[in-house]
């Protein structure tokens, strides 16, 4: 059965059904909510809180990208954790470095091919870039998320987050902008490949 | 190192790299990139900052997110909503249904209807009045005059001619006896060959006259001569006869129509409870 026939009988209350297209869809709303918050343990309670409202609200979904659809209900839980998390700020339990930083160790992000010290560099990197995107503004983060690490074209990003595409355009051009002013002080850091850019 | 280029110019850039700018805009932008170095680092450093987001890393779910019924708020009630729903649907219009031909037919309903509301809605007082006549015997020719016990002011208005039972009542036996020869002297002949001697006429005390005015109808079941009735004799006899309001039949009908209406009341509560917890 195609995505459109699963989506089908999953609005008509098949749970084996959406479950399919929960195998298909939950890398990617996983990785979208770590980006957003930077916790792997948020990010997957989050991740199980999407697929549930998803699968009670199926029945809002009138067609088009499922997938953007799926990342708008990520991106809103997002907001919805980070903001409560404001509210009621939590002290992490995992160890933190010398720079009070969480000593994470995701066994999934390392790349089976790497060398030690490349998973090292590589571990210290996307440390970095999470710690740059968790400085952007929460619409700018999502918007740079989306495109930039997702790989969504402007179209449906801009139904990801619900909003115009011109407003898509202008706030991944200032998302980006403080990107790069973030990761200034860490080109050394870059892949030999990138470094000649 | 802080960007010399203006907003403008990096939002336009961005759109450069994504393939989003129109020819006309692409070839303008291509041209003073060959012209601004500052554009030209701007550039370099938006490619290498999309290109190191581009390089992280795929993410993979620690652990499979697919939901189980509880999860998804599916339980057994809630498969059973729609046949539950069916069934409060059907009690109803069975219940519609019996009712109707209930009304329509002489079902349970309509017969404790007709028992109830018809008689208080038609009917009028049985008025029973005892009066004592004085009735000489030679003028026993059973003709059937009129009650005058009670004066005209009491007396309620007719619907139709009252029917009056009169029977001899002498004030005393002697009295009797005393008239009866000079009646038979009177008129000797006649009376003696057509009207025989009374010889065991029983004293009536009183006569009792009995004025319906429901209807009309007279007392069809008093026939002149016999012995007066009592007012509560009459009234059971001049009410209509009917057959018994629970019969067997109707007590099964009553209680189809209760069921019907229980498991409808039922039905919908559990339709309503269903509705909400679901």
């Amino acid at each position: 059965m195609d995505e459109v026939g699963l989506i089908h009988a999953a609005q008509q209350g098949d749970l084996d059904a959406f479950n399919r297209l929960v195998l298909t869809y939950q890398d990617m709303v996983y990785s979208h909510a770590y980006r957003m918050i930077g916790e792997a343990e948020a990010a997957e309670d989050v991740s199980q809180e999407v697929f549930i409202s998803a699968f009670r609200n199926l029945r809002s979904y009138r067609g088009g990208s499922f997938k953007a659809w799926l990342l708008r209900i990520t991106t809103n839980s997002c907001y919805d954790e980070l903001r409560r998390r404001k509210r009621r700020p939590t002290t992490p339990l995992e160890p933190v470095d010398d720079d009070d930083q969480e000593i994470e160790s995701p066994g999934w992000l390392a790349d089976p091919g790497e060398s030690p010290e490349q998973a090292v560099e590589r571990a210290e990197l996307n440390l970095v870039i999470q710690r740059c995107l968790g400085g952007l503004p929460l619409e700018f983060r999502s918007v740079v998320i989306l495109v930039d690490v997702q790989g969504m074209d402007y179209t449906e990003a801009a139904q990801a987050i619900g909003k115009p595409l011109g407003t898509v355009k202008s706030r991944l051009a200032r998302a980006r902008m403080r990107m790069r002013e973030c990761l200034e002080g860490v080109w050394e850091l870059l892949p030999s490949g990138l470094r000649l850019i | 190192m802080k960007s010399d280029v203006s907003p403008g110019d990096w939002k336009e850039l961005c759109a450069y790299i994504d393939q989003q700018l129109n020819p006309k805009a692409q070839r303008r932008l291509e041209m003073r990139l060959q012209v601004e170095p500052q554009l030209r680092n701007a550039l370099n450093d938006l490619v290498r900052t999309k290109a190191l987001l581009r390089s992280q890393p795929r993410l993979f779910a620690p652990r499979n997110f697919t939901l189980t019924p509880s999860m998804a708020g599916i339980s057994r009630a809630n498969t059973a909503y729609p046949v539950v729903r069916l069934a409060a649907v059907l009690a109803s219009l069975m219940l519609v249904m019996v009712m109707a031909g209930d009304l329509l037919t002489n079902g349970p309903v309509r017969v404790a209807y007709q028992e109830v509301f018809a008689p208080l809605a038609g009917s009028q007082p049985v008025l029973t009045v005892a009066v004592e006549m004085d009735v000489p015997r030679e003028e026993e020719s059973f003709e059937q005059p009129a009650a005058k016990a009670l004066p005209p002011s009491e007396i309620p208005p007719l619907a139709a001619p009252a029917e009056v039972v009169l029977q001899p009542t002498p004030t005393s036996e002697a009295a009797l006896m005393d008239e009866m020869p000079s009646m038979v002297a009177e008129a000797p002949d006649t009376i003696a060959s057509e009207t025989p001697a009374p010889t065991d006429t029983p004293p009536a005390t009183f006569m009792v006259t009995t004025m319906s005015v429901q209807g009309g109808e007279p007392a069809e079941d008093q026939a002149i001569g016999e012995a007066p009735k009592t007012a509560q004799q009459i009234n059971t006899a001049q009410a209509p006869q009917t057959a018994p309001v629970f019969s067997v039949y109707n007590l099964a009908i009553l209680g189809i129509e209760l069921l019907l209406a229980l498991l409808a009341v039922v039905g919908w509560l559990a339709v309503i409870y269903f509705g909400q917890t679901g």
